[in-house]
């Protein structure tokens, strides 16, 4: 049996390797689960890391996954701390109570409306849900652009328009805001009535904006900075428009990012300098606004020029706390219209 | 396999041995952890089957099934003819540089089709490569890309099982159809090509199985399959409660696939008699020479040259010239350590898997019975399960028995086992089946132990099977997808998870790097794989 044991040791030895280099990520280091694009996190870690000494640990991912991995993981935490891109999922990891209050004097400094009442979750940034359209597109098929949200039902769009698919966080959070300023029976009337014109569907903003830029859909669901995002990378022929706006508008949907701590995770001291530094640093926040085009969320950091300041748009009166309610009735909602 | 099963069976048995246990329990477990949890999807899909028949039945379920269907379909149909046609080309004429054609139609393997897919999005779209140069667009999304970026990188597959089905053919067979007064098109409907029809048959379930779960390249080519349903549905928060249908039907997909490969492999099989076996004589493509050189030569720039080339210089400006965003954002040196990852990981599966398929293996040629048989059987239950079904089979099974599991490297192995050991286990059985039994059992009757019996003769006599079974499920744990992604723990991006976050954050110079080590480190097993095959008749798939 040499031979034999001798490949079976080698492959354990290998196991034990994996599991111990570096490569691996290190003990003692703060775990962190992401849900937000990489590139507006890693930088801030990497000089989180710098400046401490501490090591972080990031496993980046769809929200949604990582969301469920917390939850799976409620007796046995692996994670310190979560990040998220949506509010109302932080809202449900709060009502489950796998978040642990965290009201350091460094945070306090976040205005009250982006953290939880108790501690439990806390902005880092802000963004607008907008509308994107490619000017060529909508000048070719001699369309003018949407002025609401409310209008995308309109058999004009048909098979025009390019969104997440409705299963992705920020359309979730989305129906639920329509749920709240209009009502349940409107916002599912709405949904069928939307699935009816037949919009692209994709994964997630990057690919709205890259298929708006690309001309393949007239007008596209998505938050503000993948516009700017756009924009930078050099497409000249899109435009941003906030929707709902006038007297009679019900405004644009308004939410923040944010982080929790895990309830119980490895390393909590390292989990709360990490909180301090990503949501009260004057540097996170500046990155936020300037890297991201993200509305800060810290008193006295300038928003980026190109972004439409706050003061010139009306939002959307939702509560987070209540976006975190209907969640899950909303998924139902959005499960069962599909099934139809 | 199925048919030497059968074989083996009519030879008579030597006298009733007492039970292996030393074989058996072990073999038992593996097959358990394997089967454990299709079962368990299954069962829960059937648990609550009034919602796993409106999941079922709900158009847009119905919708993507014609949709996996309609893209199966034509990808593996375009894979077959490139695949054949390339083979044929190879194996059966005086095209020059057969030997480097052998090796080099095959390396495309080593691009995993999402890589693929990349490359296509920044050749073919709008404001893309072609675009910049000559002003062309065809934009590849939707259902057309999809099946071309599919159809391309799986060619390989039928490229290299029609032609070992051309090259194991004798000459002879042709001749003796002649003489009967055949003509040329008669003899290729009614001798060259059953003897393809396994070929064919394998070279279509590889493609139809990229299409059904291959996630990966239908998000960025937004293209709607049952397999990017089963990926929103596993990131989705909370709603996985339509998932175990989708699984089921993505299972019943695939054993439809099998059906259908094994019709096509049908119950006959060809043994060239070593004595008569002669090379097929070459046609002579004479003047048509050029067109043929520029054939084979396209596909493999288009499969091969161009994405290393884009990869290359992606890579390049990003680590010479980042730009301004590139140098704000993180740099691209996580990519090595993802490689280090990569190579550890695939290295232990494939180790893990190969040792564990041993046992089954023996258990099969040594005893006859129902035992063997319901292990043999629940080892490849592997087989019915794309990779994204066996994360969310995986996913399920722990979240209900062993939550505290989830997210550790022992889970990954785990999912690999399900979804490789059958491929493994069928590397081994097939030296196994070539094994002189006479032999152990001269060693067996001079007193040796089994364990000696093994290392001492058998061992030695299997070894290549061995090298090439660890290859295969070493290259296809490199290059995976789903496990990585979904199942890893915290810190364990692999250079496939690397490659996938960068495109899905829309940097696609960022792919580059970890998609370019990738496709080296899946180049060099593939190259060995290919050695092996060509030596010993192993497959490839």
């Amino acid at each position: 049996m040499r031979g034999f044991s001798a490949v079976v040791a080698a492959g354990l030895a290998l196991l034990a390797l994996t599991s111990a280099a570096p490569v691996v990520g290190q003990s003692g280091a703060v775990v962190v689960y992401s849900g937000r694009r990489e590139p507006l996190i890693l930088p801030l870690i990497e000089r989180f890391r710098r400046e401490t000494g501490m090591q972080v640990t990031v496993r980046s991912g769809a929200i949604g996954e990582l969301a469920n991995l917390v939850l799976e993981e409620r007796n046995r935490p692996r994670a310190d701390v979560v990040i998220s891109n949506e509010v109302s999922v932080l809202e449900v990891l709060r009502r489950e109570g796998v978040l642990d209050p965290y009201l350091g004097a460094a945070v306090r400094r976040i205005p009250p409306a982006y953290r939880a009442h108790d501690g439990t979750w806390i902005g880092l940034s802000a963004r607008a849900h907008i509308l994107m359209v490619n000017r060529d597109r909508l000048a070719w098929s001699r369309l003018r652009a949407p002025a609401s949200m409310l209008d995308l039902v309109d058999e004009q769009w048909r098979a025009r328009i390019v969104m997440p698919v409705y299963t992705n966080e920020y359309i979730v959070g989305w129906l639920s805001a329509l749920r709240l300023v209009r009502g349940d029976r409107w916002t599912e009337l709405f949904f069928a009535r939307l699935r009816d014109v037949r919009p692209v569907l994709v994964a997630g903003g990057t690919q709205v904006r890259e298929t708006i830029s690309r001309g393949e859909a007239a007008v596209g669901v998505a938050n503000h900075y993948y516009y700017h995002l756009q924009v930078a990378e050099g497409s000249k022929n899109i435009d941003i428009i906030y929707p709902d706006q006038g007297p009679d508008g019900m405004g644009v949907l308004f939410s923040p990012t944010g982080i929790g701590i895990v309830m119980g995770g490895p390393n909590p001291a390292g989990a709360r300098r990490l909180v301090d530094f990503l949501a009260a640093d004057r540097r996170a926040q500046e990155f936020y606004a300037k890297s991201n085009f993200e509305y800060p969320l810290l008193d006295g950091v300038p928003l980026h020029p190109s972004v439409r300041p706050l003061s010139k748009f009306t939002r959307m009166n939702v509560s987070y706390q209540q976006l975190g309610e209907l969640r899950e009735s909303t998924l139902k909602l959005v499960r069962e219209g599909v099934l139809r | 396999m199925r048919n030497a099963a059968l074989e083996r069976r009519a030879i008579p048995t030597p006298s009733p041995r007492p039970l292996p246990w030393g074989l058996l329990i072990p073999s038992a477990i593996t097959a358990a952890v394997i089967a454990a949890p299709m079962v368990f999807l299954i069962a829960r899909a059937l648990g609550r089957l009034p919602l796993t028949i409106a999941v079922l039945t709900a158009p847009r379920t119905i919708g993507l099934l014609a949709a996996t269907l309609a893209l199966a379909g034509a990808a593996s149909s375009l894979s077959l003819i490139l695949g054949a046609g390339l083979a044929y080309l190879v194996e059966r004429t005086d095209l020059p540089g057969r030997r480097f054609w052998r090796v080099a139609l095959a390396l495309p393997l080593a691009i995993p089709p999402y890589l693929g897919a990349i490359v296509f999005l920044h050749v073919f779209s709008r404001g893309g490569v072609l675009d910049r140069a000559i002003g062309v667009a065809i934009p590849p999304h939707g259902f057309a890309g999809a099946a071309a970026v599919v159809g391309l990188y799986t060619f390989p597959y039928s490229f290299l099982f029609t032609s070992a089905a051309l090259r194991h053919a004798s000459r002879t067979l042709d001749e003796v159809a002649q003489t009967t007064g055949r003509s040329s098109a008669r003899i290729f409907w009614t001798v060259t090509l059953p003897l393809l029809r396994p070929a064919v048959g394998a070279g279509l379930f590889f493609p139809s199985l990229y299409a059904l779960a291959d996630f990966g390249t239908m998000v960025l080519l937004r293209y709607d399959t049952l397999g990017t349903e089963l990926y929103y549905q596993l990131t989705a928060f909370f709603d996985r409660s339509a998932a175990a249908a989708i699984g089921l039907q993505a299972i019943m997909l695939t054993l439809g696939f099998l059906w259908i490969e094994a019709r096509l492999r049908g119950k006959r099989r060809f043994h060239p008699s070593d004595a008569s076996w002669r090379p097929p004589a070459p046609r002579r493509l004479a003047g048509r020479k050029p067109a043929a050189m520029l054939a084979a030569g396209g596909i493999l720039v288009l499969t091969l040259v161009v994405p290393i080339a884009l990869l290359a210089a992606w890579a390049y400006a990003g680590l010479v010239h980042p730009t301004d965003v590139e140098r704000l954002w993180a740099s691209g040196s996580g990519a090595w350590a993802a490689a280090i990852r990569s190579l550890l990981l695939a290295a232990t599966a494939a180790t893990v898997i190969i040792a564990l398929a041993v046992p089954p293996a023996y258990l099969r040629v040594r005893l006859i019975g129902w035992p063997a048989w319901a292990i043999w059987a629940a080892c490849q239950t592997g087989y019915a399960l794309p990779g994204i079904a066996v994360v969310l089979a995986v996913v399920s099974l722990i979240n209900s028995m062993a939550p505290w599991l989830y997210g550790t490297l022992p889970v990954m192995i785990g999912a690999f086992m399900v979804r490789y050991l059958s491929a493994g286990l069928r590397a081994v059985d097939s030296g196994l089946t070539q094994l002189p039994q006479r032999l152990g059992e001269a060693a067996r009757g001079l007193g040796q132990r089994p364990a000696a019996t093994f290392r001492l003769i058998d061992l030695p006599l299997l070894r290549a099977h061995l090298v090439a079974g660890w290859v295969l499920v070493f290259l296809n744990v490199l290059k995976d997808l789903p496990v990585s992604l979904l199942l890893r723990p915290p810190g364990f991006d692999t250079l496939p998870v690397r490659t996938w976050l960068s495109a899905t954050d829309g940097i696609y110079r960022q792919a580059a790097l970890p998609g370019l080590l990738l496709i080296a480190a899946a180049a060099l097993p593939l190259v060995i794989l290919l050695h092996y095959a060509a030596q010993r008749g192993i497959e490839v798939g």
